[in-house]
């Protein structure tokens, strides 16, 4: 199975990841033009260990990965799979089997050890303080002088910081394991932010290291990582902090680097991306100015999840538009993105016609499997045709670890998410969580009802739905056959009774 | 069949209806003393069979309806279905007793409400029988465990 690395940098990688992980969830599939499905296989990159945007992401990956173990492969929701470096590279050692990238040696380190500055001749020394002046914040918000910055609360919006830690990434287990999986078919997708430290800084030298993977020793296949298939998606201000005088980061300064480094990228990423998106909004809404030891534990942001279809598109583009020579891409493209309506509450309806159709769907069908799991549930348990179709569903499987933490933590975390969004601004609320079943989608109505369809959309057709599914059986175990069961039933109470959804067939 | 009939509706023995019912409902005629009467046992019989099972496919395929899955609710066209068959064995009884009350038979109304009660045992009997068999009920989708399973 060909796979697909996605490198995650920074918060904003982490939050991407997240509203990728949950578009996964949701069913939407990988495969690309060329009929492969492909594997992801997430690279977290942030040495901001306390970052709360990273901890979300990395909870979401595991109970994804969690989630999906036992079920079989044609499960609807949760269709891809989603795989550590260390897993497809050692399958007996699962020890430190986790999604980040391993940036150890940076904790507790200040900025000014990692560089062994007290050992540096007088020359170097001024080098240094000339190049790293400035000042910045410790853990617990005092100022320091930038050279002092303690990397493990990440890089405070100093790519230059950054851009001399992560270099480290070039002599890393990482890049040899990565390495030494890929193949021809493989692909990489690359997430960043452009205004903050650790994103600007990571994704050049991310890149800089698989195009010139030949200069690197010890390093294998070398021929396919300087030719792979590169996609990557750098998401420029979108969201505003509040201002704080003894905080390093100051939102006046996002644009002024977005802009220092779209000049450097159009000169020196642009042309080795195979495909570039770029994706921006309006910062409104400001956040609270938290970049010490608390970490920026920010909102999920539409811009983020319209980040994440970036790599969907990716996939379908055929290998005969991603062509490389000699490490460079023949035909770089660069994508932008924009709504059909300019509205601070995004639905289904704002957006313009291919993201419609990519993620209204998958959305809303997992959304109705929450809102059942949620609402109704409780009572059809063990007494509808759905549940006593074998292999039965009764209620000791409610207590199964499945269903009371891995499914129902993920919940949690998509209700956070949804919530999330629905406040942010740019709002994106699609869902109205409390409507009935049939108003459940903002603005969209369920077909007119006439002489021959006299169904009303609610928990009785859904009902229906899911025992025309589950008669069908040929189910691996309780925990596929509720995913699919969900997955199809949800498609066709969509299709058979939205006009709206119908007309998108996805 | 009206032989079949006859036996069945008479199983619970003379106390539902008396002879002279009986021997109406097997088609006898008294003006020529033989058995050319209408064969109403097989009528009411045949009725019985055909109306069950359309209540039961009503039920399991036609309707086929979530909210009708629960064990009430097939309890509730199982009282419907005995009811109706009450009525349909009674005034079938009754109606013949009117028409031949020249005939000097001895048939009272407690005798038609005993033949609709037997009628309306049998016709449970079979609808309990037909909902325990795989089919139609597996047929339909959402009654298809009703009344095993709720």
């Amino acid at each position: 199975m060909a796979r697909l690395y996605v490198f995650a940098i920074g918060g904003t990688g982490a939050r991407v990841m997240k509203s990728l992980t949950m578009l996964l969830a949701s069913g939407m599939k990988t495969q690309g033009a060329e009929g492969r499905d492909y594997e992801i296989v997430p690279i977290l990159i942030d040495p901001h260990k306390a970052n709360a945007d990273l901890h979300r992401c990395g909870m979401m990956l595991n109970l994804y990965q969690k989630i999906k173990k036992p079920l079989s492969p044609e499960t609807g929701f949760f269709h891809t799979r989603l795989k550590t470096l260390k897993e497809i590279t050692d399958s007996a050692d699962q020890s430190d089997n986790v999604f980040a990238f391993d940036l150890n040696d940076v904790n507790s380190t200040s900025f000014r050890d990692y560089i062994g500055y007290t050992a540096m001749g007088d020359t170097n020394k001024q080098f240094m303080d000339f190049l790293f002046s400035g000042k910045t914040i410790d853990k617990d918000k005092n100022p320091i002088s930038l050279l002092d910055i303690d990397m493990d609360i990440g890089f405070v919006g100093n790519p230059n910081v950054g851009s001399v830690v992560l270099n480290r990434i070039r002599s890393s287990e990482t890049l040899k394991d990565f390495a030494s999986n890929y193949t021809a078919e493989d692909r990489v997708f690359i997430i960043s932010s452009i205004f903050g430290g650790t994103g600007a800084a990571g994704f050049p030298i991310i890149l800089k290291n698989i195009r010139d993977a030949i200069e690197i020793t010890n390093l294998a296949n070398k021929g396919n990582l300087e030719n792979a298939r590169i996609g990557a998606v750098t998401v420029m201000p979108y969201f505003n902090i509040e201002p704080d005088e003894n905080s390093p980061v100051n939102a006046a300064q996002f644009i002024a680097k977005t802009k220092a480094a779209l000049n450097y990228y159009s000169r020196n990423v642009n042309p080795a991306v195979n495909v570039m998106y770029y994706i921006a909004d309006k910062t409104d809404k400001p956040y609270k100015n938290d970049a010490g030891s608390g970490g920026q534990k920010n909102d999920a942001h539409l811009v983020e999840l319209i980040a994440a279809t970036a790599l969907f598109d990716f996939l379908k583009m055929p290998d005969s538009e991603l062509v490389n020579a000699a490490g460079k891409p023949v035909s770089p493209v660069c994508k932008e993105f924009g709504v059909k309506s300019d509205v601070p509450a995004i639905a289904f309806q704002h957006l313009g016609d291919g993201m419609m159709e990519q993620i209204a769907t998958p959305l809303t069908r997992f959304m109705l499997f929450r809102k059942y799991m949620r609402e109704e549930l409780p009572k059809s348990i063990g007494n509808t045709v759905w549940c006593n179709e074998k292999p039965e569903i009764g209620k000791s499987f409610l207590s199964t670890p499945f269903m009371q933490s891995h499914l129902q933590d993920f919940f949690n975390l998509y209700d956070d998410w949804l919530r999330e969004l629905g406040q942010n601004l740019r709002g994106f609320a699609p869902f109205q969580n409390d409507a009935l079943l049939d108003s459940v989608v903002t603005g969209i109505k369920p077909r007119q009802k006439s002489f021959f369809n006299r169904k009303t959309v609610d928990y009785h057709l859904f009902n229906t739905y899911l025992s025309t599914q589950a008669i069908k059986g040929g189910f691996k175990n309780e925990e596929s056959k509720l995913l699919s069961i969900f997955y199809a039933a949800s498609h066709t109470m969509l299709m058979e009774h939205f006009d709206y959804f119908n007309k998108l067939k996805t | 069949m009206n032989y079949l009939f006859d036996q069945l509706f008479n199983w619970w023995g003379q106390w539902t209806h008396g002879t002279d019912l009986r021997q109406f409902l097997k088609g006898f005629n008294t003006l020529t003393g033989d058995y050319s009467g209408s064969a109403r046992y097989a009528l009411v019989g045949i009725i019985m069979i055909f109306l069950t099972s359309a209540i039961l496919c009503l039920y399991y395929l036609v309707l086929d309806s979530d909210r009708l899955r629960k064990r009430k609710y097939w309890l509730m066209f199982l009282t419907g279905s005995s009811v109706l068959h009450f009525f349909i064995a009674f005034i079938i009884a009754t109606a013949g007793v009117e028409a031949v009350k020249t005939q000097q038979i001895d048939v009272s109304y407690f005798d038609c409400i005993g033949f609709g009660v037997s009628v309306m045992i049998w016709s449970m009997l079979w609808f309990v029988t037909f909902s325990l068999t795989p089919y139609p009920r597996r047929w339909g989708i959402n009654c298809r465990h009703t009344p095993l399973k709720q």
